[in-house]
């Protein structure tokens, strides 16, 4: 019954998807304009927040504005497409959002794996991460 | 029951999402800033890049305390799966024997952890404990403070006593949900007690022993009040499991960036398992639903 | 007379669990000179000094206040902000919702070792540091995901034709869920809040981290002792079956739930 009134009041799409993209493009230049600078380039290891507790550096803040690009990219998509649920590979039944989750815990033992056999640096097991994550989206 | 779709729902989970979302999101970012960071106190932080990651997953320390955490899991779980199934089929059926019975398992469950520690101590101590005392009249050479084995033995014994109950309560209550009509069926196919356990009972248990085994699976897999207090690890790291050696590390030593990798590969394997556990109950519950 | 094996059986075992409960109150009820220098099955000159220690020395008895505060602060903001919530998952479906039950287990198992350092530093630098309200807050990662999937299981029991008739009779929601769908969980809310208790009440770890003086709770008041020489094993003994009491004192009330609470509803 939702479903129809949602269609029903003809949302703007666009519009939606432009706002998302405004907002998390402007977390991530005000990231990029607040991060500490050396002789004018971005410092890229340096502390955002001089003594703060949390600690936070550029590259993890990014690695956290990705994880949230992607939690909303997948909330619009949900909307938009209702996911329906499909039984893969792995004989569960699994939605967009769970491919998401198996991919990235994947993803993360993939590179400990990696790291343990081969040690830095990491891109190799970044790059069998996408492969995997591709994997995964097509087939469970 | 059939759901009505509802998304204002939200506003209903939204107090349970900020108060988790507080204790939960904020200390997670922060292990993971901390896992690429090192620091000699005074907030200050220098940029170590995955450095502790290298180190924590190649080291000895780790590989040794996750072995015997594995052991230790396997262990109880090797013992308090069939003695909690066992318990449950000799527990009476109703009356008042079964309500007390009831009382007297859930007792040890109730009680505080670090009193679990404490109760064990002052029983199995040579000097002062029952057990103890008892042991060394038979001629039995016991002492959990300096020999590893002893330790180890009270520790799983330790835990069969405080957590069997629990796996014996939730296998009751699936026996409890069989009807009489199936015991009367197998009377009249003239089943063995074998085949009625195997084919009537242990199917109607299969849901609540899943829970039973994964909860057990994952509280003895982040145990550490009951150990700290009998044997605090030791003696030397024979019973240092991974919490034990993780707060060691944190809290003892103040080694934030080795701790915090640790953490998040600790929280990973927590993630997999939860994530296996919820997939399987789900489905299950849908097989029943069909 | 023939005895049944498997009355045989439950003896064995019942007896297994009691006797290390029984040394504990045994050693409670003694003397320190009675309990280092002879081995007694049960207390010569009975004597409640132990007790006593603990009633009347403000370092002891205040840990037992300490935790009643923390533990009562947590069940009351578990119970009010899961109440809700349990109601919203056993009742609509909504976007993301099995995610994020999904994400509420994982909290209850999460290892209270990963939190506790971050937990210190959080709560340091709010200020909140060896507050009562620190660790009741801290101890909401387990209780809240805790209460919400116990709750959902007994919410999942009450027929949705109550909830319809409600909304047709003119109920509002805040009315209808207080005056109509509370009563009818109230034994899903008391086992609920027991158990928010019971966990917060067994917690060592957190309480531990997050506390030095004003709020140190009565667990962490009793591991200080262990690592003190000169062991004072009755007084230990006695905090120990202090800290019991609460939990015995309501067992038999929830008896028939133990079971469903541990297994987070789902039996």
């Amino acid at each position: 019954m939702t479903a129809t009134a949602t269609t029903a009041r003809r949302v703007n799409w666009t519009a939606i998807t432009l706002t998302a993209a405004g907002v998390m493009g402007a977390i991530l230049a005000g990231l990029l304009l607040a991060a500490p600078r050396k002789d004018g380039a971005i410092n890229w290891f340096a502390p955002l927040i001089p003594n703060g507790w949390m600690a936070w550096t550029l590259p993890v803040a990014l690695f956290f504005w990705v994880i949230a690009s992607l939690l909303v990219t997948m909330t619009l998509l949900a909307i938009r497409f209702p996911e329906t649920p499909r039984v893969g590979i792995l004989r569960i039944e699994t939605t967009r959002g769970d491919r998401l989750f198996i991919s990235l815990l994947g993803s993360a033992f993939i590179h400990l794996i990696w790291l343990y056999f081969a040690g830095t640096p990491l891109w190799g097991a970044t790059a069998l991460c996408l492969v995997y994550a591709a994997a995964v989206f097509r087939w469970v | 029951m059939e759901k009505t779709v509802n998304q204002k729902a939200w506003f209903l989970v939204l107090p349970v999402l900020v108060i988790v979302a507080f204790s939960a999101i904020i200390p997670l970012m922060t292990v993971v800033n901390y896992s690429v960071n090192d620091t000699f106190g005074n907030n200050e932080f220098f940029w170590a890049g995955l450095e502790w990651f290298e180190e924590m997953v190649t080291s000895s320390r780790l590989h040794d305390a996750l072995g015997r955490q594995i052991l230790f899991s396997g262990i109880i779980l090797a013992i308090e799966v069939p003695l909690g199934i066992f318990i449950a089929l000799n527990m009476p059926k109703s009356g008042f024997w079964a309500s007390a019975c009831l009382v007297a398992m859930a007792l040890p469950l109730l009680i505080p952890f670090n009193v679990v520690g404490t109760i064990w101590q002052i029983f199995g101590r040579v000097d002062i404990g029952l057990l103890g005392h008892a042991l060394a009249a038979l001629g039995i050479d016991y002492n959990y403070t300096n020999d590893s084995l002893d330790a180890w033995i009270t520790v799983v014994v330790m835990d069969v006593w405080h957590w069997t109950s629990l796996v014996a309560l939730l296998a009751y209550a699936g026996l409890q949900s069989i009807p009489q009509a199936y015991y009367q069926a197998a009377k009249i196919d003239q089943a063995s007690r074998w085949a009625v356990f195997r084919f009537i009972e242990l199917p109607k248990m299969k849901g609540v022993l899943l829970i039973a085994i994964l909860l057990r699976f994952m509280d003895s897999f982040m145990i550490y009040t009951e150990p700290f207090v009998v044997t605090g690890g030791g003696p030397g790291n024979s019973t240092t499991f991974l919490s034990i050696d993780l707060v060691k590390m944190a809290v003892g030593q103040f080694d934030l960036g080795p701790a915090a990798a640790f953490s998040i590969m600790y929280f990973l394997v927590i993630l997999l398992v939860s994530w296996v556990f919820y997939t399987v109950m789900t489905n299950l519950d849908r097989e029943e639903q069909k | 007379m023939r005895v049944k094996p498997s009355a045989f059986v439950m003896t064995l075992y019942l007896l297994f669990l009691m006797v290390p409960i029984y040394w504990l109150v045994n050693m409670s009820l003694k003397t320190n000179t009675e309990i280092t220098s002879t081995f007694t099955l049960f207390p010569r000159d009975l004597t409640l000094r132990n007790y006593l220690v603990i009633l009347t020395d403000p370092s002891w008895y205040m840990g037992y206040v300490n935790s009643i505060i923390y533990v009562t602060m947590n069940v009351v903001i578990s119970l009010t902000v899961a109440l809700p919530a349990a109601y919203a998952f056993s009742r609509y479906s909504f976007m993301g919702d099995k995610h994020l039950f999904f994400w509420l287990l994982t909290n209850r198992m999460a290892p209270p070792a990963v939190f506790a350092l971050p937990f210190f530093q959080l709560y340091s630098s709010v200020g909140l540091f060896d507050t009562h309200i620190a660790v009741a807050l801290a101890h909401c990662l387990f209780n809240v995901p805790l209460a919400v999937w116990i709750l959902e299981g007994f919410m999942r029991g009450v027929p949705k034709e109550i909830d319809e008739t409600a909304y047709i009779d003119g109920y509002s929601f805040p009315k209808f869920f207080v005056k109509i769908f509370m009563p009818l969980i109230a034994s899903g809310i008391g086992v609920a809040a027991f158990f928010c208790f019971m966990f917060s009440w067994v917690e060592l770890l957190l309480s531990r981290t997050l506390t030095s003086v004003n709020a140190k709770p009565i667990a962490a008041t009793m591991t200080r002792t262990v690592s003190a020489s000169g062991m004072d094993w009755g007084v230990l003994a006695a905090a120990g079956v202090l800290t019991i009491v609460p939990g015995a004192l309501v067992i038999y009330f929830v008896r028939n739930y133990i079971a469903k609470g541990f297994a987070l509803g789902r039996v």
